[in-house]
């Protein structure tokens, strides 16, 4: 490949739009051509430039948890070693009483250390069951947005998940705006004509949020419309008082996402 | 004041700075990889979200950051900056991505999933583009330097860079051949450079 048929595919490289056999071409002949190299650099940097101006979106935050696990399953599990056991010599009973303390002291750590264990353990459960939950093809998953207004980009937005037969539901919002003191924002979804109130959200100062829903009669997956009102939070949470500030509706949006129509 | 920085602790992972985490990444330490998804996952999903529907920005925002994990190590320091080898990963993961499910007939175009699922703002209109360029991006420089090419070379590159258009569709999209909406696109880059001076 020569600098001419470089320069007419330098577009389609830094897309990434070329196949495999062409990319490497082009890669091959910037390898051994400074000039043509230094060009893509400079537009490279440039592109990285606004990249890195771009106005911030945060992300729901089960993303990092799901994120991190994806990474962490990848790793080998760390195993440990254990050093062989040396025999000490006896000191006689005068030493009797200190190593029975020791002892003691060993007994209670190793009780102590167990319940740390368990405690990762559990947590462990609980992000590797979200993972799944979030990823199973037979998740669904309902986007509520501002009623009536199509998602976009940097605006309040927040999505409940379930699975067929699974025992809890999951919500998780981003972009809320702060609140005023004494309001909450609470998460309902309908039963008929009934509000069923979910659970409450508690935003970071990103405005992010989620919640996890125990459902042991699996109503979730049956729901025709969730929403998300602010509330006083004195106010009784048995029904909304407020118009829904995020909503979907099976009436007025596309039926549920199966991750599997969408994920590969 | 200089024995004073000089002797500064870092005291936590998160001060480290980017070449830094890098290492960190490739010693397998995944609290580094936590910190970087804390710096850079909001901008990758901005960009993700200009460019695809959300659950599929959602998975590809996942993607990024494994590859990232994968990938740490071919990053060159000497060759340019992390954040045109950062996007550049970033780029061609959503082509690859779309590529992949054009081709098992899932989409028929890469722009009929902005379209159709996306609303993706079209950008058709001089109006459109400047609020675009505004929502987009934060840095007033760069707003300016976008504002200052013609028409026609800004809205090829917010919708190819940064809106998940290939060229070609590009070209059907706007009707007119695929070597104008090249030979803009090259304008384009060339003027923003001269725009934007490092």
């Amino acid at each position: 490949m020569d600098c001419e048929k470089v320069s007419q595919l330098e577009e389609s490289f830094l897309l990434g739009e070329l196949e495999e056999a062409e990319m490497k071409s082009v890669k091959d002949h910037l390898a051994s051509c400074l000039q043509c190299r230094q060009r893509l650099s400079n537009y490279e940097e440039l592109l990285g430039r606004m990249f890195g101006a771009i106005n911030p979106v945060a992300p729901a935050p089960w993303l990092k948890t799901a994120t991190i696990n994806r990474v962490t399953t990848l790793n080998s599990p760390a195993t440990v070693t254990l050093a062989p056991r040396k025999s000490k010599p006896s000191f006689g009973y005068l030493y009797g009483g200190l190593a029975a303390v020791v002892l003691l002291g060993l007994v209670i750590w190793q009780f102590f250390l167990l319940g740390q264990v368990q405690n990762l353990q559990g947590q462990l459960n609980q992000n590797a069951q979200l993972l799944n939950f979030a990823t199973s093809a037979n998740t669904a998953s309902w986007t509520m947005t501002p009623p009536g207004q199509p998602f976009k980009p940097g605006q309040p937005v927040a999505k409940m998940l379930a699975a067929p037969g699974g025992n809890f539901f999951y919500v998780s919002a981003a972009q809320l705006p702060a609140l005023n003191a004494g309001q909450v924002y609470r998460v309902w979804y309908r039963n008929g004509n009934v509000a069923v109130f979910v659970g409450q959200l508690s935003p970071d100062q990103t405005g992010n949020a989620s919640l996890k829903v125990p459902d042991p009669s699996a109503v979730a997956i049956k729901i025709k419309s969730c929403f998300i009102t602010i509330e006083k939070a004195s106010s009784p949470n048995t029904q909304p008082s407020n118009q829904p500030f995020l909503e979907w509706d099976e009436d007025t949006s596309k039926s549920a996402t199966l991750y599997n129509d969408v994920i590969d | 004041m200089k024995f004073l920085a000089r002797n500064t602790v870092k005291t936590s992972i998160a001060d480290l700075s980017v070449e830094e985490l890098l290492s960190q990444i490739i010693k397998g330490r995944s609290e580094a990889l936590e910190v970087m998804y804390d710096r850079y996952a909001g901008q990758v999903y901005a960009f993700l979200l200009r460019a695809v529907e959300p659950e599929l920005a959602e998975e590809l925002l996942q993607d990024v950051f494994l590859a990232l994990w994968q990938k740490a190590g071919q990053f060159d320091a000497t060759r340019g900056s992390f954040n045109a080898w950062f996007f550049t990963l970033v780029r061609h993961r959503v082509y690859d991505a779309l590529r992949s499910r054009q081709h098992q007939g899932k989409v028929s175009s890469l722009s009929q999933m902005v379209d159709e699922q996306h609303q993706a703002e079209p950008f058709d209109t001089k109006l459109d583009l400047e609020e675009h360029i505004l929502k987009l991006f934060r840095n007033e420089e760069i707003q300016q330097a976008l504002q200052n090419l013609p028409l026609e070379q800004r809205q090829i590159i917010l919708m190819t860079y940064f809106g998940g258009y290939s060229q070609r569709e590009l070209a059907e999209r706007l009707d007119v051949p695929l070597s104008t909406i090249k030979g803009r696109a090259r304008m384009g880059l060339q003027k923003l450079r001269q725009l934007l001076p490092e």
